[in-house]
């Protein structure tokens, strides 16, 4: 049912020795919905992506996915239940192929969400949709850039997310590129996949997101529709500088 | 039906094993043999932790020598017969993985790998300190006369080792083609992707330590009957740390080949050397080597094989 | 049975050799706490700086901290080299930090069997004039064999926090460690850095192995012993503190100088490593780590 709330993340802290990487940051996102976090370099963006799918122990607060809270669950088991993140810098599983590569989430994630007798062929279907399945049977390390980060996107995929984070999928890829994965993104929204979008690249959080949030050093500082952050002056101060 | 190939295999080389036994009568290569058949088990039960999931283990002969005084222990105090001691040696080692690999897998592979060597030191103090196993001074086992239609004891634990070795691989195969085996691939290649796409690191990773262990335990339960006199620092000897992690270092760590390979190049080589030149030499070549293949052929001889094939067929 | 004394030369024991066992730690709390360079082959460095103090001593009749202090630029040109072949082999390609550890523990086994094969497994030891006696204070004996080493491993520990804090490498070093881009844009080459401070670290195994064999005879495997302890005392002081490694070395020393007394000295190897598995457990950070 498309309004229920899928993540509640309430007040996150996160501490790093001295330094406060996340301080009381809330965030609710719907189901369904397509959600921006967008930030400065250094705001905690990727430290608050780390809390929520478990890479890291949060400090202070609460996390809640589906109703059930998970702040004290590992990684994997939150994967399990559905939140699927992909990495900024591409993390391939180097000695397999691309296929394979696939196989590992299909079979230790999704199966908790759905049940295929054919794992290659389910891998083989996604690579289709993503546009590698001609790298199939090759190892990681002969992929460009583009297809590496097509990679990290399909192998979120094939954990059959029911929230995906895409952590700067675009970053450093030329404008076609950009609307490439953009419309991936968006192919997995209208398939009732719940995502979260970080990125540096306005003009696709702007296009794609219903709904922002701004962070600065450790803070949310702003959330609401692009239309509101745009004109937001704290957000322009953030990013601007006085 | 490629596994029923397999299966029938093993069965034919574990009766060769035992056929050999009625043919070949020299008792020196039973000796050398047990030894090689012993490094098959230590080096395929080292890289189900070294090779495919990453963890580098410096304390093998903590394992070993665990399953040896496990032996000793139950001979001594129950006369148990072999089968038994096998089983509990193996065991108690794999429970030594068990909490070894639940304290320190949480932390950096780094520190596993210094606390495996940390664990071969306190383990050997502990039975220098335990009189009842022998001490310090070492313990002589009386080894029981020839048993079912083996002439000489010897022989019965050569064929008992190539069983043993026949076993070791099998698990090591069954793993590694296993979806276990795909999960301790994903956390060698990338422990935080794999973490992040549902592969449940820690309890692999401590699965990975216990069965280690646990195949290190057994190849040390037979030892008292094969050497007749024990002692902690020949059980306890860091080659049994180096030669089990150089064997599949040379042979190739990815794949159930390469320890089998290794340790039968490099423990004939050694066995072969033993008798011409000292000891020490021997091992300073195994030190040489290894850090030559390290630095040079990170593959092994498997990984070797894998590229030339490929290069032809290309 | 305990007596106040029997307690009192304990302690007192247990904090000379603690001063003793930060020098000889110092070497690895540069690589690994500071470059994260898993050197296990430290203690082999550290007993080859034996072997040269003593073929020195017994050809020659030099003091063995003579010999530390002459050993020391070729123990730093033996590091860089070490160095240069790790990184090229390993720390360049991103390699899985596995087979940087299996190299240095090949590393350590080479120099073992090599100095056994040429010196063999009788102890050595080294002869100099102050090295039998003992000072009495108060009832306390203080024997020359612990003050001495103790005095100098303290000297090294504050020369090398002095040079890691004061001089333009050293606080280079432990720029690198913390964040080897920003040193990039400040126009230092961080191999460079990494190189100069790995070869510092080799370089302390020279008088740290002279050190060594005025506490007492050496053989080639006593190494091992060491393992142990050096790494308990870096994870226990913390990583990359200097004077975390000094106040490790302390604890290690009493610990292990108090079990030697009271329970026998066949205890003492289960001490160190037994400590390391406690901290690693326990607080993996150190005592004062970051």
């Amino acid at each position: 049912m498309p309004g229920l709330m899928l993540l509640d993340a309430q007040s996150v802290t996160k501490r790093f020795g001295g330094f406060n990487a996340l301080t009381k940051v809330s965030l609710q996102v719907k189901e369904g919905e397509r959600f921006g976090l967008i930030g400065p370099n250094g705001s905690g963006k990727t430290t608050l992506i780390n809390c929520i799918s478990g890479a890291l122990r949060n400090d202070g607060g609460r996390i809640f996915f589906g109703g059930k809270e998970i702040t004290n669950a590992p990684a994997h088991q939150r994967t399990r239940l559905g939140i699927v993140r992909s990495f900024q810098i591409p993390k391939p599983f180097t000695s397999m192929t691309v296929l394979e590569n696939l196989c590992i989430p299909l079979e230790y994630a999704a199966p908790a969400r759905s049940h295929t007798a054919d794992v290659a062929a389910e891998a083989m279907e996604i690579l289709q949709a993503i546009g590698i399945d001609s790298k199939a049977n090759v190892l990681t390390t002969g992929l460009t850039q583009i297809e590496m980060r097509k990679l990290e996107l399909a192998r979120a995929m094939a954990a059959k997310p029911k929230l995906l984070i895409s952590d700067e999928a675009m970053a450093g890829l030329s404008s076609a590129e950009v609307d490439d994965v953009l419309t991936i993104l968006f192919r997995l929204n209208e398939h009732g996949i719940t995502v979260i979008m970080i990125e540096h690249i306005m003009r696709a959080v702007m296009r794609f997101s219903e709904r922002i949030a701004v962070l600065d050093a450790g803070e949310k500082i702003a959330e609401g529709t692009p239309e509101e952050i745009m004109r937001n002056k704290e957000v322009e101060r953030a990013y601007l500088g006085e | 039906m490629k596994n029923k190939w397999l299966l029938a295999l093993a069965i034919v080389i574990v009766l060769l094993g035992f056929a050999l036994t009625r043919v070949v009568k020299n008792p020196y290569l039973y000796f050398a043999s047990y030894v090689i058949l012993q490094y098959i088990v230590l080096a395929t039960a080292w890289n189900i932790l070294g090779g495919y999931t990453g963890y580098v283990n410096f304390g093998t002969a903590a394992f070993f020598a665990l399953g040896a005084y496990t032996s000793i222990f139950l001979i001594k105090a129950f006369a148990a017969p072999l089968p038994l001691l096998i089983l509990a040696g193996g065991l108690v080692s794999g429970l030594l993985g068990l909490g070894i690999g639940y304290l320190t897998l949480r932390l950096r592979g780094v520190f596993f790998a210094i606390a495996t060597l940390a664990l071969a030191v306190v383990l050997q103090t502990m039975v220098i300190n335990w009189q009842y196993v022998g001490g310090a001074k070492g313990i002589n086992i009386i080894r029981p006369r020839a048993v079912l239609f083996f002439t000489s004891y010897v022989e019965f634990l050569f064929a008992v080792m190539v069983l043993l070795a026949v076993v070791a691989v099998a698990v090591a195969w069954w793993i590694e083609h296993s979806w276990i085996g795909r999960g301790l691939a994903a956390i060698r290649d990338n422990e935080e992707a794999a973490e992040c796409m549902g592969v449940p690191t820690l309890k692999l990773k401590v699965f990975a330590t216990t069965v280690s262990g646990f195949l290190m335990g057994v190849a040390g339960a037979p030892f008292p009957y094969y050497l007749t006199f024990v002692e902690p620092s020949s059980a306890f000897n860091l080659d049994y740390g180096v030669n089990s992690l150089a064997m599949p270092m040379i042979g190739g760590t990815t794949t159930w080949m390469g320890p089998v390979i290794g340790a039968v190049l490099l423990g004939t080589a050694q066995q072969v050397a033993t008798v011409t030149i000292s000891s020490a030499l021997n091992l300073l070549i195994v030190g040489v080597v290894l850090v030559g293949f390290v630095i040079l052929a990170p593959e092994g001889i498997v990984g070797l094989a894998k590229r030339l094939m490929r290069r032809r067929s290309a | 049975m305990f007596s106040v004394e029997l307690l009192l030369n304990a302690l007192i024991a247990g904090l000379l050799l603690g001063g003793f066992y930060a020098a000889v730690s110092l070497g690895i709390s540069v690589a690994f706490g500071l470059l994260d360079v898993v050197n296990i082959a430290h203690p082999a460095f550290i007993i080859l700086g034996s072997y040269a103090a003593y073929v020195m001593n017994v050809s020659y009749g030099y003091d063995p901290i003579v010999t530390g202090l002459i050993f020391t630029p070729i123990f730093y040109l033996l590091g860089v080299i070490v160095y240069w072949i790790y990184y090229a082999s390993f720390e360049k390609k991103g390699e899985d930090p596995l087979r940087g550890l299996v190299f240095f523990f090949g590393l350590l086994f080479i120099i073992e069997v090599s100095l056994l094969l040429k010196y063999g497994v009788d102890y050595r030891l080294v002869e100099a004039a102050y090295i039998g006696q003992s000072i009495r204070f108060k009832g306390i004996g203080i024997a020359m064999r612990l003050l001495v080493p103790c005095v100098v491993g303290v000297l090294m520990t504050l020369a090398l926090s002095l040079f890691l804090s004061r001089s333009f490498y050293g606080r280079a070093i432990m720029g690198v460690s913390q964040d080897s881009l920003a040193i990039r844009l400040m126009g230092a080459n961080p191999m460079r850095i990494k190189t100069i401070a790995f070869g510092v670290g080799i370089a302390t195994a020279s008088l740290a192995g002279a050190l060594l064999i005025m506490i007492g005879p050496v053989e080639p495997s006593i190494g091992r012993e060491y393992i142990g302890r050096v790494f308990a005392i870096t994870v226990l002081g913390g990583m990359g503190s200097v004077a975390g490694t000094l106040l490790g070395g302390l604890v290690l020393g009493v610990v292990e100088s108090l079990t030697s007394t009271f329970y026998g000295p066949s205890w003492s190897p289960a001490v160190s490593f037994g400590i390391l598995l406690l901290a690693l457990a326990v607080r993996p950070a150190g005592l004062l780590g970051r």
